[in-house]
């Protein structure tokens, strides 16, 4: 009888080890099985990014500035500028048109040009860049100020000789 | 009574530069120099070592002087330039009345500054200008010398200068007081321009006198009192390029009474439109 409960004993812990070994294993592989999920999951977000940029970097964006430039009569003085930004792609795009100067721009969505054009009064030379969604520049172009007649600079004092 | 003219046109000089200062006492700084390059090309930096530039232009101008034999139209070439060092500056513009000048900036401020200088006078009346005055003496080479003081207010500039003959052609004396005004539209810079100039009795008899030497039938002896010029001008000017601009001027003279009876002035009141095209290096 002790021999039969020890026998009984032993193959109920051997019982509860395997199932407790068996959860183990299925645990594991549940995790493996989520982690992949998520993995893919997070593949997946990557990927549509991946391919936005890849698409907005491949896409061979061009940028171009009529006038490429403004003279103004005396340096200091606001350069006004009919000015005519263009940009085309391969691809559609979400994009955006800003500048380092001023407030001006425009933003276009899922198309493949576009072209801004505004009446400014630059003060100085301006960059203009067209940047994708996650803000990466795509294509830059600059509109240089110039003047003719260099103004006053530096400081006045009184000075006889 | 020509002392009473006299008294009134120096009168007249004196209260229009103290107007033109007054309006612009008090005010922020702006720029400097001759006032007819001043209110075109914006104040010169008196703080600067070393600036210079040179100017070439093609010159067009239709409109004459009261004299007779005088061109209507003109056409001509012109050089102008501004060179400065240190203090030290050479100013040649061919719009202005002083065509040529050299001086010395005594203080540059905010809002005055105030120049020593010495000028050639502008075309005098003589065969460069009309072949009918030929037997009449050369009347442009008078070179005057003086103090100038220009304010600067915004977009206004006012000047006042009063300058003597240094060079012994007439021994007279000119004092002038200008004030201007500069208006930016785009990139075209407009201006309007109010002067009065007072000439004493030698420097009109400079010009427009005839002494005993010279007199003939046609110019018999005349002698020309003090008298106070008056201009008033419209002016723009627009960059085409970093290198190229273009000036447009007109202008209307209204000159002394005192000169109206001289024999070879036919008028007292004259007006000129130019255009320029003058490339600045």
């Amino acid at each position: 009888m002790p021999r039969s409960f020890a026998s009984v004993l032993l193959f109920c812990i051997g019982l509860i080890v395997a199932s407790h070994a068996h959860a183990q294993v299925r645990l594991q592989h549940d995790i493996a099985k989520y982690s992949e999920k998520i993995g893919k999951r997070f593949q997946i977000v990557t990927a549509g990014n991946a391919v936005q940029s890849i698409n907005a970097a491949d896409a061979n964006v061009k940028l171009e500035a009529r006038p490429v430039s403004c003279v103004t009569l005396r340096e200091g003085q606001p350069c006004f500028i009919k000015l005519a930004i263009s940009w085309q792609s391969d691809a559609p795009l979400d994009v955006c048109l800003v500048s380092d100067n001023t407030d001006a721009g425009e933003c276009w969505s899922n198309e493949v040009s576009g072209t801004f054009k505004a009446n400014l009064y630059l003060l100085e030379t301006t960059v203009w860049q067209l940047r994708d969604g996650l803000g990466q520049t795509l294509d830059e172009t600059e509109v240089s100020v110039a003047w003719v007649y260099q103004s006053r600079r530096g400081r006045r004092n009184w000075r006889l000789f | 009574m020509q002392r009473f003219v006299l008294a009134r046109s120096a009168a007249f000089a004196l209260i229009a530069s103290l107007l033109a200062l007054f309006i612009v006492s008090g005010f922020s700084p702006a720029w400097a120099a001759d006032l007819s390059r001043a209110i075109r090309e914006g104040r010169q930096d008196e703080a600067a070592d070393f600036a210079a530039y040179l100017e070439l232009g093609a010159h067009v101008s239709a409109g004459r002087m009261p004299v007779v034999g005088e061109k209507n139209v003109e056409v001509s070439l012109t050089v102008g330039g501004h060179l400065r060092i240190k203090r030290f500056f050479i100013d040649f513009l061919s719009e202005s009345y002083n065509r040529g000048q050299i001086g010395y900036n005594l203080y540059a401020g905010p809002t005055w500054s105030f120049d020593v200088l010495a000028t050639g006078s502008p075309d005098g009346i003589d065969t460069a200008l009309s072949n009918e005055l030929d037997g009449l003496r050369d009347r442009s080479g008078a070179v005057e010398s003086g103090l100038r003081v220009t304010g600067f207010s915004g977009p206004f500039i006012a000047q006042f200068e009063a300058l003597m003959d240094i060079s012994g052609e007439h021994d007279g004396g000119i004092v002038t007081s200008t004030i201007a005004r500069q208006y930016l539209w785009r990139n075209w810079n407009f201006h309007w321009l109010l002067g009065a100039r007072y000439q004493s009795a030698e420097t009109t008899n400079f010009l427009f006198g005839v002494n005993a030497d010279e007199a003939t039938e046609r110019f018999p002896e005349y002698n020309a009192g003090a008298g106070v010029t008056y201009v008033s001008e419209l002016g723009a000017t627009l960059p085409l390029n970093r290198y190229f601009v273009f000036r447009g001027t007109a202008r209307y003279w209204s000159l002394p009474d005192s000169i109206a009876d001289s024999p070879f002035i036919e008028g007292i009141n004259y007006s000129e439109v130019s255009g320029s095209l003058v490339f600045v290096y």
